[in-house]
């Protein structure tokens, strides 16, 4: 099984040890060849691990290059991104990263309705809880596919997961009306 | 319910490109459709919000353990402590703490003289930098020289960064690292060596700032 999967099925024990493996040696990496404190590396490697993680999920990278490589180009774009626009203050903090790259690649035309909309769902997703939120995120964001999902979360069969599915969207609408 | 699965199709990447374009004709017509359409869109949206926050907290919690094992710094855990408070907070109240936050870290130690200010500031700097900021994720075209020197400069840390800038333009007759020599020496209130390099024609190319 290659990283991709890897980071798909157990994504948590992967992201661990992506953060072992390479902490140090990314951040030394920043450091020395960026002149980035060692307190704005640690950001800038986060970011970098979050987006590589993201990128996965949306399925915009192959396994054509190594994990290393692939973290540490990512790591490098951030690097150039931090010196070139902490004037402007516009390097973005991990802690409103997600928001931030969900609303540059959103599209609609009613940006307002969306983010209404969008907020409602957020706190209904948190009050929905396992397993509805686990399978409509293994649905919807990982795309795994039916079968995948039956046996990851130890469903009968495929018709089992999607009535599953499609009461946890008929509690999810119940929490947004 | 066969649009449903039309629309998880369309969200999950299975369409075909034909398929695709069909779809995406129906939604500009069909308002019933669009609708649906934009409930399931947001629900993806706000799961990947979820997912890539957990994330982060994972990532800071995993800094953490670092930390009470000893291997980070104690400023770093504080932040993380912060961090994570702040994600109760809400984005609003985050977005302002990071813009204070890069405010107050990035004000430099040696600040340009005033007569010059309108050049440093951070709208108009940027029209000075010319070096290409590489966005693949192969090797960057630029050497480890010019990359730490040219990066201390778009920092305008100018006493770093004319050393550096010097030496290429001795060793490698670089014309760029010249050109931000020419500007790194206005910031350091060397005026004369300043207009010396950029009235000079080597650097004609570039933007004069004291034109």
């Amino acid at each position: 099984m290659g990283w991709i999967n890897e980071l798909i099925n157990d994504e948590n024990a992967k992201l661990k040890m992506i953060y072992n493996d390479y902490r140090d040696e990314c951040i030394e990496w920043l450091n020395k060849n960026y002149n980035i404190s060692r307190e704005d590396s640690i950001e800038v490697f986060q970011n970098a691990v979050i987006i590589l993680y993201d990128n996965v999920i949306q399925q915009k990278v192959t396994e054509s290059s190594s994990l290393k490589t692939y973290l540490f180009g990512i790591a490098k774009n951030k690097a150039y991104e931090f010196l070139r626009y902490r004037k402007k203050l516009s390097f973005i903090g991990s802690f409103d990263l997600p928001l931030i790259m969900i609303q540059e690649e959103s599209n609609m035309d009613n940006k307002k309705e969306q983010e209404k909309l969008f907020n409602s769902l957020y706190d209904a997703l948190l009050k929905l809880g396992d397993p509805c939120k686990s399978l409509l995120n293994r649905f919807y964001l990982k795309k795994m596919k039916m079968i995948e999902i039956q046996k990851i979360m130890g469903y009968e069969n495929k018709d089992s997961v999607k009535t599953a599915k499609y009461k946890c969207m008929q509690r999810l609408k119940k929490l947004i009306a | 319910m066969k649009d449903i699965e039309r629309i998880d199709s369309y969200l999950r990447n299975e369409l075909t490109n034909d398929e695709k374009v069909q779809f995406e004709r129906r939604l500009k017509t069909d308002l019933n459709l669009l609708s649906i359409y934009k409930e399931h869109k947001a629900l993806q949206d706000s799961l990947r919000y979820s997912e890539l926050s957990e994330k982060i907290k994972l990532l800071n919690s995993f800094e953490e353990q670092r930390e009470s094992d000893g291997s980070s710094t104690s400023k770093i855990f504080r932040k993380n402590i912060f961090l994570n408070l702040a994600y109760i907070l809400g984005m609003i109240a985050l977005c302002s703490l990071s813009y204070w936050g890069f405010k107050s870290m990035n004000k430099s130690s040696s600040e340009p003289p005033s007569r010059f200010a309108h050049i440093f500031n951070e709208e108009n700097f940027d029209n000075f930098i010319f070096h290409k900021i590489s966005r693949s994720t192969n090797g960057s075209e630029l050497s480890v020289e010019q990359v730490f020197a040219y990066n201390q400069f778009t920092i305008q840390n100018f006493e770093k960064a004319i050393p550096e800038l010097e030496k290429l333009w001795k060793i490698q007759s670089d014309t760029l690292a010249f050109y931000y020599l020419g500007i790194s020496y206005l910031g350091t209130d060397q005026s004369e060596k300043a207009k010396d390099i950029l009235n000079s024609s080597i650097v004609q190319k570039y933007e004069n700032p004291i034109k």
